[in-house]
């Protein structure tokens, strides 16, 4: 095509123009707009009153004025970039015969970053929209722009989450997924504003590893996850869907302890000892979500999924591992567990006390492997109950009623706590001085390896179906069509 | 272009809604795709237009597969849903801007093609109108816009007519008529067998997602006249529908001797005899020569009390195959 038969709007993506142009027809979105410029002048209002009352104005008015607007500027953010968004996903996707990412042949990468495109630009200028009054807080002193700024931008990482977590329960395109979105914000919202003047007091004194951790590393791994989440939701049915998850979660494996000890080196500590606790915390935690999301997969891989698979055995080893299935998916936590089970592990004297932290995530990630092997391997019992069902409900009786229970029991009953959390990872067998030194390998290895390997058992037969329908047969190549 | 549906299967949990289909079409044909409730048509036509996946199986648009090439078939295929457009605040034309942009149509091109399908399908007037305020009929007019937008060569639609006024089904009819004559192959899904039989050059019947009989009108029809064991034609798609007649014929008693008169004649090629003393007589003949065929009868005696005459259709087809049983 011709460049001069283009128009500017062609080189844009057409999910960020569809949904700039339906946020501008949006009632809700024009009403909360005009709610917030509303709620602005209120806030200005009531300085007048104060004034007038007062005659003279406090010294601190101009941050109380910022904190109302941001605080206001939040709640509009929250409702139209994170839950409009997400809402107006989940209703386009409700009715799979409509849902125009099957429609059209757009690729998921593209649809999720229009719809993450065009979220940024509304946050962009609804923030426009609240600069006026900002400049206003300003002039009414107590607080200084540079201050300001750093709230804002302290803010930024706090609503890519929101817009990232909002885009992800659009993409499940269920109704249930907003409300959670809700609660899970409802909930979430004030100790996270806590945090960010917390850290925006902390800032001038230099930030620490915590700090960077919760401000850069923490919302970048979750946004990446939120994204490669929401690509594989509205990937085919039966597509690999795991494979750009796994891939991403193998390569946090790298990228988080590098980040990690990169923020070691800049705060002046142990860098060998944080990249040793972040390689294992991130291990855990990968294997943790590899496990829980593999429940969520189908043991028979799908006919595109057999099409693609690589004949070399070494290659359809690796295939087996990344592709979707249930089987894949348990085999590789149980192998990154093993792998963190298996190597030494000593910190220096100044960071012992990580060695309970990383115990409780490495445990808690076997258990979750334990539970996610075992509703695979009722469903495979029962075909008829989802294994998503047995999950949910193993988490509950196994781990949520015996930890709401342990709560009520008070602590000189310990035989009896102990008995109860037998089932979930807040079991702890008692022993003096467990968490010291490596004696902590000796126990994980005590306590923690006949559940691994429980959980290899359960699933054996999920994990050797799926390879064995990944054996190319005879059939399967004669069949292969290929694009003219 | 041809389309291959080849030993097609997809199970919901122990529901097996497709069971080894198979059939093919090309260009240019309009095929009917018929079957009771619960036969497995819009799972068929789903994994068709690439919205569902098969268990076994695969469908071929001139070699490319569904089941690899998911995104490159919806470039090939319009799909037409049953159910109707539902986005909220986008206009008509924004909304076939959108798929228009997320087909690749750029620029000029865009905007021509845009202006095409909304005289095409007479959008025009509502095109900065709300698709939410829309009534039911003018949704199908957008679905079906949404699905030409991109010029595919193959148009599915999921009963299509369901639920339109007489005048938009005459509408739709045409729209039809005109794509089909445009090269382009169209499947489509009704329960309104009469208005496909006008419409289509093809039927493929289903029942519990088993393909029960498939090929042009005229030879489907004979299949039943033969009371043949059905059989997968794949050959294309360019008889004219002949004059086959079905002559109810109703008779005091001894209608066995009916029948056996009726069998010496060159016209008749069956014979079924119904309760009641009903013979039904299945015959190739014009209409002049309806008398003389009756006279033989009269002229022999025989203790006939009336007879109609009837033309072999698509519902009388369809309830001939099916058998009603739902899965």
């Amino acid at each position: 095509m011709n460049s001069a038969d283009r128009d500017s709007s062609d080189f844009f993506n057409p999910v960020l123009i569809k949904e700039l142009r339906q946020s501008f027809h949006n009632r809700g979105i024009l009403s909360l707009m005009a709610l917030l410029l509303i709620g602005q002048l209120l806030v200005l209002l009531v300085v007048h009153l104060v004034q007038v009352s007062s005659k003279t104005l406090p010294d601190d008015l101009g941050k109380a004025v910022f904190i109302a607007i941001i605080t206001i500027l939040q709640v509009c953010l929250f409702l139209s970039c994170s839950l409009g968004i997400g809402q107006r996903f989940m209703q386009e996707r409700l009715n799979s015969e409509l849902d125009f990412c099957k429609l059209t042949a757009l690729s998921p990468v593209r649809i999720i970053w229009g719809k993450l495109c065009s979220a940024l630009v509304l946050l962009l200028f609804i923030h426009s929209l609240c600069l006026p009054f900002l400049v206003i807080a300003y002039f009414l002193r107590g607080i200084a722009i540079l201050q300001m700024l750093k709230v804002v931008l302290l803010l930024l990482p706090l609503n890519l989450v929101l817009v990232f977590s909002g885009v992800l329960c659009g993409a499940v395109g269920k109704k249930n997924s907003i409300s959670l979105l809700i609660v899970a914000i409802f909930f979430l919202a004030p100790p996270a504003t806590a945090m960010i003047f917390e850290m925006s007091r902390l800032w001038n004194q230099g930030f620490g590893m915590e700090e960077w951790l919760a401000v850069l590393v923490v919302p970048v791994f979750w946004c990446g996850l939120c994204f490669v989440l929401s690509v594989s939701i509205i990937s085919h049915t039966m597509a690999n869907r795991m494979l750009p998850i796994r891939i991403y979660l193998l390569a946090t494996l790298l990228l988080f302890p590098a980040a990690v000890a990169g923020l070691a080196a800049l705060t002046d500590q142990h860098v060998l000892d944080f990249l040793n606790i972040s390689f294992s915390i991130i291990t855990a935690l990968v294997s943790m979500l590899i496990a829980l999301l593999a429940v969520c997969e189908r043991s028979r891989p799908s006919l595109h999924i057999l099409n693609q698979c690589p004949r070399n055995i070494l290659l359809r080893g690796g295939f087996f591992l990344l592709s979707s299935g249930s089987g894949g998916g348990i085999l590789l936590a149980a192998l990154l567990l093993l792998s963190l089970l298996c190597r030494p592990l000593v910190l220096s004297s100044s960071n012992t006390d990580w060695y309970e932290p990383l115990w409780y995530f490495t445990n808690t990630a076997i258990y979750m492997l334990f539970y996610a092997a075992l509703a695979v391997f009722l469903h495979e019992l029962m075909p008829r109950i989802s294994s998503l069902f047995w999950l949910t409900l193993l988490l509950v009786l196994l781990l949520l009623l015996p930890s709401v229970v342990s709560v009520f029991i008070s602590a000189t009953d310990s035989y009896m706590l102990e008995y109860l959390t037998i089932t979930s990872p807040f079991y702890s067998p008692g022993w003096p001085g467990v968490y010291v030194d490596t004696s902590l390998n000796a126990m994980l290895y005590c306590h923690s390896l006949p559940l691994a390997a429980t959980a290899l058992l359960l699933a054996s037969s999920s994990i050797f179906r799926q390879w064995h329908a990944l054996v190319p047969k005879s059939t399967a190549a004669e069949n292969q069509p290929s694009l003219p | 272009m041809h389309i291959r549906i080849s030993h097609l299967s997809r199970s919901f949990k122990n529901v097996k809604a497709v069971n080894d289909l198979s059939f093919e079409f090309s260009s240019g044909n309009v095929f009917g795709f018929i079957g009771p409730n619960g036969a497995g048509k819009t799972t068929t036509i789903r994994i068709m237009a690439s919205m569902d996946m098969p268990d076994a199986g695969d469908v071929f648009f001139d070699d490319i597969s569904v089941v690899n090439y998911p995104e490159e078939v919806r470039k090939l295929i319009g799909y037409m849903p049953d159910a109707l457009p539902g986005f909220t605040d986008i206009q008509v034309w924004e909304y076939l801007d959108f798929f228009a942009r997320s087909f690749g149509l750029q620029g000029r091109r865009r905007r021509q093609t845009l202006a095409e399908i909304e005289e095409f399908t007479s959008l025009g007037e509502i095109r900065e109108k709300s698709i939410a305020s829309l009534s039911k009929g003018m949704k199908q007019r957008v679905s079906l816009a949404r699905a030409l937008v991109h010029n595919p060569q193959v148009l599915i639609m999921d009963e299509p007519a369901a639920g339109l006024d007489p005048r938009a089904r005459l509408e739709l009819r045409s729209l039809l008529k005109i794509l089909a004559s445009q090269g382009k192959a169209i499947l489509l899904s009704s329960h309104i067998l009469s208005e496909l039989q006008d419409i289509c050059n093809g039927a493929v019947i289903i029942e519990q997602g088993r393909l029960l009989s498939a090929g042009t009108i005229p030879q489907l029809l004979s299949q039943v006249q033969r009371q043949a064991v059905p059989e997968v034609s794949d050959d294309a798609v360019s008889a004219e529908p002949d004059g086959q007649l079905l002559l109810v014929i109703r008779c005091l008693h001894d209608s066995e001797a009916v029948r056996l008169k009726l069998l010496e004649h060159p016209a008749v090629q069956n014979v079924i005899l119904e309760p009641g003393h009903i013979v039904q007589a299945q015959v190739k003949c014009t209409d002049a020569e309806i008398p003389a065929l009756m006279g033989t009868l009269f002229a022999a005696g025989l203790p006939i009390i009336g007879f109609t005459r009837q033309e072999l259709g698509l519902e009388e087809l369809f309830m001939r195959i099916t058998s009603g049983k739902v899965q």
